[in-house]
């Protein structure tokens, strides 16, 4: 489910139609170690997966079906981490890539793959090529006995892509093609000439190209409009073609071309070598390179050709491809086979247990990291028990919120160096992971800790996740490179992301999953202001300002602290609030209307103020702004933070809020008269509640993680 | 290795004082003392086990006193609301308390803690270990789950 192209298309396909068909199937995620182990899942798989409410089995559970298909040969060319409990009558081997290249290299080892089969007690698969391609390779290298005699094509719902609208214009030609971003799937440079050509009546677009690809390509060609991939965007760029032309590298054996039928779905002429005529026969057009281009005159200037060619194209998809085809192969397949000897009447699995979650947070002055963690595990199902292992002081929040919590302390909170206190933290944490067995440990911090990598190095089957906020004040691509060691790294979504310089080395790396901003209560979970102002033993009817401005246990927020209090208790009528952490030190309250609270999480009770004072660390500044907040932010600008000062003053630019740096005593007291305006206040309310902005950072989150922890991850043997 | 378990050292009955005696330097292995900061290697170390207690500020008041001619005392707490230990100045160790141990019932928490309490001894190397409430001993056997009765155990 993880492969970036046809093979998890032809997946979600497969999944939609077994859906459609009225069977049931389950989905166990197993890592191929062919790709790197932190490519987060293909977002069609996702997709199909909660539209057919796909159950995603833990890989060591129990199952037992009819017919196991194995969706890529290379998932099993490696021992798989975890024991494999699948029992099911026959087990297929769907081959999305031949065995070799078209120089006869070796791809994978299929003797292996057919051998660790064997050894975990499955009967020999029955190898299903997904095109003729596939089919004669497997039978060149003498595997024509396991191989089906019927091919096993991807499949695709035609009517879910929109049919083209044939033009009859004759003056210009727009041609296109998509593949993800591979020099492979593109001709040798003598061949793109032919294939692509130059000709002004000839339009070229190309969609997935990336500045890679580009470079491989050079001299990229002015006449090519390249286009950068985007899931999703598919049949828009599709709809925008008169044609349809796809050539790749004399290396590459195309095993099915996924893309090609989603051009052909929608009733496009396609124009293909004549390598695919066995897969797509009639519903195409074929063509050596040299002869591509008089073929494209030819469609070019015969608007009723193109369209015959295309409605052809379609009709023949869906006859050939169409979901209709799913239970019936399925059926034929299934049913080639008796029952294994030995097989008891089949009865109900016993229920897989309940995934435990190893939750790292970091040291933080404030409560940011184990905050956003907490967010994510209350969004967990009931069937997924998450334990809290937290270097915060404030670990008893979690266990507030029911969650197995132990604590333990960070380097700088009993002054031992990093060296000892990461050998002391590897023995902590061996021995957690030992006890707890979790499927999956989720670290929120922003320094991986050797430590910790060592501990985790000893449980190969256990899966890891890193939840990266950015915003990074320094570079540090040591530290950035410890991404590789994780199978998926998750970025909180940045309201201010045009302001992050990038130096979590996210913004060249395609591979972090970026979430939307992970509040710590929905937006809709929050109590309302009379409640709110109930619970916090509040006077109902005035106005009341939220004064946070975070622990001040590494940044001095006296001054603006001071300033804030002063102003704000100057109008008789109103109160304020502060909302301290249990980090910081007591605060004793100056008269009737300020008010001290200790409550967690404070989002919950946001509704109860008119406006804010406060510091702009990840999760304040989401909360507020998702709230519409009218709010001054003074950002903690400590070497050890992340650029609060960048999101702050970016808030200010776009008009959310106003911001005054802590040192700024005319920069605070102008600010805070500006916060004191009404007109000034709903104006940021409007502009809050104006931004185009899904706020479920953390339920994704929650989802990935618990399919990240159902995965057997790559073997490290 | 001159270690006092003052069991005495009850909550809200302090009635033990400690006679501090240094002793010789540490003893060197991959994980003894692994805690201790250089500057606190050849200083007095005090564990306290805070176990199935909450001390309230009388006897923190207390302790601050009894303990203050120690260099680095380390508050070993069941519970997560440890900041008075922290704001006395304190260092703070955590197991798992009951309420932890009520949501995973299956699980082997009696060896757990038991090598929880012994790696607390090896990376502090304590000269002094004082106790509130419940010993380190009896908090593991507390955690065992309850013996079923039988036929000829009755």
């Amino acid at each position: 489910m993880r492969f970036p192209g046809g093979t998890s298309s032809a997946l979600a396909s497969e999944l939609r139609a077994i859906h459609r068909a009225g069977l049931t199937a389950a989905l166990i995620p197993i890592q191929s170690p062919v790709l790197s182990q932190r490519r987060p899942p293909h977002p069609g798989v996702l997709a199909a997966l909660e539209a057919t409410g796909t159950p995603l089995v833990p890989a060591e559970a129990r199952v037992s079906a009819r017919l196991a298909l194995v969706c890529h040969p290379t998932l099993l060319a490696r021992p798989p981490s975890r024991e494999l409990r699948v029992d099911a009558d026959v087990l297929g081997l769907v081959m999305h890539h031949p065995p070799r290249d078209a120089a006869g290299r070796p791809q994978f080892d299929l003797d292996a793959v057919r051998d660790i089969i064997r050894d975990l007690g499955h009967a020999d698969p029955v190898l299903l090529p997904v095109g003729p391609a596939v089919r004669r390779g497997l039978l060149a290298d003498g595997w024509g006995a396991l191989t089906w005699e019927r091919d096993w094509p991807n499949l695709i719902d035609v009517e879910a892509w929109p049919a083209a609208e044939p033009g009859d214009a004759t003056e210009r030609l727009v041609i296109g093609r998509h593949a993800r971003p591979d020099p492979l799937k593109w001709p040798v440079a003598e061949e793109r000439a032919l294939v692509y050509p130059a000709d002004p009546t000839l339009g070229f677009r190309m969609l997935g190209v990336d500045a890679a690809l580009r470079e491989a390509l050079q001299p990229w060609p002015a006449h090519w409009v390249a286009l950068p991939f985007a899931h999703g965007g598919v049949a828009a760029f599709l709809a925008g073609l008169d044609a349809y032309a796809y050539y790749h590298h004399r290396d590459w054996i195309e095993a099915f071309g996924c893309n090609v039928l989603e051009a052909l779905a929608v009733g496009l002429p396609t124009v293909l070598p004549p390598a695919f005529e066995p897969l797509f026969g009639e519903a195409a057009l074929y063509a050596e390179p040299a002869a591509a281009h008089g073929l494209y005159t030819r469609l070019r200037e015969d608007p009723a050709l193109r369209a015959t060619q295309g409605a052809l194209a379609r009709r023949l998809v869906a006859e050939r491809f169409g979901f209709d085809r799913a239970a019936e192969r399925l059926e034929a397949l299934a049913g080639r086979a008796a029952p294994l000897p030995g097989r008891a009447a089949r009865v109900p699995p016993p229920l897989p247990r309940a995934d435990t979650i190893l939750v790292i947070t970091s040291n933080g002055v404030g409560v940011g990291h184990l905050g956003r963690q907490i967010a994510i595990a209350r969004a967990q199902p009931f069937d997924v028990e998450t334990v809290f292992f937290s270097m915060s002081k404030a670990a008893a929040f979690a266990a507030a919120e029911g969650f197995m919590t132990e604590y333990r302390p960070f380097h700088t909170a009993v002054g031992v160096a990093p060296e000892p206190w990461n050998r002391w933290l590897a023995t902590e944490l061996r021995e957690a992971i030992a006890f707890y067995r979790p499927a999956a440990a989720v670290f929120d911090g922003n320094v991986p800790y050797g430590g910790m990598l060592a501990a985790f190095d000893d449980r190969p089957e256990m899966s890891r996740v890193w939840v990266r906020r950015g915003m990074w004040r320094d570079a540090s691509p040591a530290i950035a490179s410890r991404a590789d060691q994780f199978h998926l790294v998750l970025a909180p979504g940045e309201l201010c992301r045009h302001a992050d310089p990038g130096r979590d080395g996210a913004a060249d790396d395609s591979l972090t999953e970026r979430l939307p901003p992970v509040l710590q209560l929905s937006p809709h979970d929050r109590l309302g202001r009379r409640m709110a102002r109930r619970l916090l033993e509040l006077p109902e009817e005035t106005e009341i300002a939220l004064l946070q401005l975070g622990a001040g246990t590494n940044f001095d927020m006296t001054l603006a602290h001071g300033i804030a209090l002063d102003r704000l208790l100057r109008d008789p009528d109103r109160h304020v609030v502060e909302l301290v952490s249990p980090l910081a030190p007591r605060v004793s309250p100056r008269g009737d209307r300020h008010h001290v609270r200790t409550v967690f999480p404070a989002v919950r009770y946001l509704r109860a103020f008119d406006l804010a004072v406060s510091a702009a660390g990840y999760n304040s500044f989401h909360e507020v702004i998702s709230g519409g907040l009218p709010c001054l932010f003074v950002p903690n600008a400590a070497p050890e933070m992340d650029l609060q000062e960048s999101r702050a003053r970016y808030a200010a630019h776009a008009g959310w809020a106003l911001h005054a740096s802590a040192g700024d005593p005319y920069g605070l007291a102008a600010g805070i008269e500006a916060l004191l305006d009404p007109d000034r206040r709903a104006a940021m309310a409007a502009s809050c509640a104006a931004i185009p902005q899904d706020w479920d950072g953390a339920e994704i989150a929650a989802r990935r993680i618990v399919l990240i922890a159902r995965q057997a991850p790559v073997a490290r043997w | 290795m001159v270690r006092r378990l003052l069991a005495g050292l009850r909550h809200r009955a302090l009635r033990a004082s400690l006679a501090l005696g240094r002793r010789g330097p540490r003893a060197e292995g991959e994980d003894l003392g692994l805690m201790l900061a250089p500057e606190r290697r050849s200083g007095a170390v005090a564990l306290v086990w805070a176990l199935g207690t909450a001390p309230d500020r009388i006897v923190e008041a207390r302790l601050a006193q009894v303990l203050r001619t120690f260099d680095t005392v380390v508050f070993v707490t069941d519970g997560l609301a440890f900041a008075p230990f922290i704001e006395a100045g304190w260092l703070v160790e955590a197991v798992p308390g009951p309420a932890v141990r009520a949501a995973a019932p299956g699980r082997d928490w009696p060896r757990y803690l038991a090598r929880r309490i012994e790696r607390i001894r090896r990376s502090w190397q304590p000269d002094f270990e004082a106790v509130l409430g419940e010993t380190p001993e009896a908090f593991v056997a507390a955690a065992a789950p309850p013996v079923q009765a039988t036929a000829s155990g009755r």
